[in-house]
């Protein structure tokens, strides 16, 4: 690496934290909407200035490594949210394990036919498997089923966006009012979007939130390589 | 003088020196972090395992964290004091940290132009059946005194 590297590679991460930080900013001045995302801002931010500065991306991910790096052990990290809230499992194991199944395999394959029906390749199909998932382990599995991982990381945050949009609206048709299937639903189908808006309603939807966070990204990264293989 | 010196120690210092501390204690938990991606990636070599190797360090964290909960109070102490900040500050800003990844947008423009409507009736679609399907099957299938009403 040598001296412009450098300096490159500090003036992209900088700029892309800069953009984050606008992001926040946004969502401040929103009073935390859902649609004003910090992530979802910041891409678009980034994606504007790479295009207007005729940057080829390779060279922007190559100087931003170090928040690429950061990924692996963010993701991690969520073992400690899950572990903290790991004894309300075992006093509802039945039915998180039931809804986490039902959820995470129906989001699964509902994804990839929906995507086959309506004519799109094989590509967007396995790119659009794993969305459910939190957004580090959806681009991971991603990359391994042979899905393109920026594909993903913008479904995985537009399927939060509308998840936290509508869990509301959609449990009050269906009259289920208990928060604890409230919060394992959001976390599941809608992540971290979802979890934190589920986590307003109290702490038992929230724990409930990050157990299906947890889980549903393990259970989807042992799954979709199966389901990928079936809808080949 | 030495005493009085001690107790009428400016306040204005101890931030500092909070700081100080808590940037080691942040390190030291990164540290943790990072050795469970590296011991994950080397199982999903050594065992060839489907899984990632930041998920399987996901589970021996999580694993870990309830085992030392029951049998090794110190440990626990020490996971709950240097790790689970650090671990609050990623998760919580995650954001950030896949914008390099998700700029990568911009060479997909293709894609997004010729298949726009399968993308967003699939996103739309199936995370609606899965927060339908996970919230009844809990809701039908959980023992109901144990589920919190809002």
């Amino acid at each position: 690496m040598n001296f412009p590297d450098i300096l490159q590679s500090f003036l992209w991460t900088a700029i892309t934290v800069a953009c984050y930080l606008a992001g926040l900013g946004l969502r401040r001045f929103a009073h935390n909407h859902v649609l004003a995302n910090p992530a979802l801002i910041s891409m678009i931010l980034v994606a504007i200035l790479l295009l207007t500065t005729h940057t080829a991306y390779a060279v922007y991910f190559r100087a931003t490594w170090v928040l690429t790096f950061l990924l692996a052990p963010a993701t991690v990290a969520l073992g400690i949210p899950l572990a903290k809230n790991f004894a309300h499992v075992r006093q509802s194991m039945s039915g998180v394990i039931l809804g986490l199944v039902a959820g995470s395999l129906t989001s699964l394959v509902s994804g990839v036919l929906l995507v086959r029906w309506l004519g799109g390749n094989k590509e967007l199909a396995l790119s659009m498997l794993p969305k459910a998932v939190t957004t580090p382990i959806a681009m991971s599995v991603a990359g391994q089923i042979g899905g393109v991982p920026a594909l993903t990381a913008v479904l995985a945050v537009l399927g939060g966006i509308i998840a936290a949009l509508t869990f509301r609206t959609v449990f009050g048709i269906l009259r289920i009012s208990h928060g604890h299937a409230i919060g394992l639903a959001a976390g599941t189908a809608g992540s971290g979007l979802a979890a934190s808006q589920a986590a307003e309603l109290g702490d038992g939807p929230a724990a409930f939130a990050a157990i299906g966070i947890g889980l549903n990204g393990l259970l989807t990264a042992l799954v979709a390589p199966l389901v990928a293989t079936i809808f080949k | 003088m030495n005493r009085e010196s001690k107790t009428i120690t400016p306040p204005s210092r101890t931030p500092g020196k909070k700081t100080g501390r808590r940037v080691v204690s942040g390190l030291f938990g990164l540290f943790i972090l990072l050795a469970l991606v590296f011991v994950g990636g080397d199982a999903r070599k050594e065992f060839h395992l489907s899984l990632p190797g930041p998920v399987i360090g996901l589970v021996l964290l999580a694993a870990g964290f309830l085992l030392v909960e029951r049998f090794h109070t110190r440990s626990h102490r020490h996971l709950k004091l240097h790790v689970a900040p650090v671990s609050r500050l990623l998760v919580s800003q995650m954001g950030l940290l896949f914008v390099p990844v998700g700029a990568g947008i911009i060479t997909e423009g293709d894609v997004l132009r010729r298949e726009w409507l399968p993308i967003v009736a699939a996103v739309i679609g199936s995370t609606l059946i899965g927060l339908i399907a996970a919230g009844w099957f809990m809701h039908r299938f959980a023992p109901k005194i144990q589920l919190g009403k809002i």
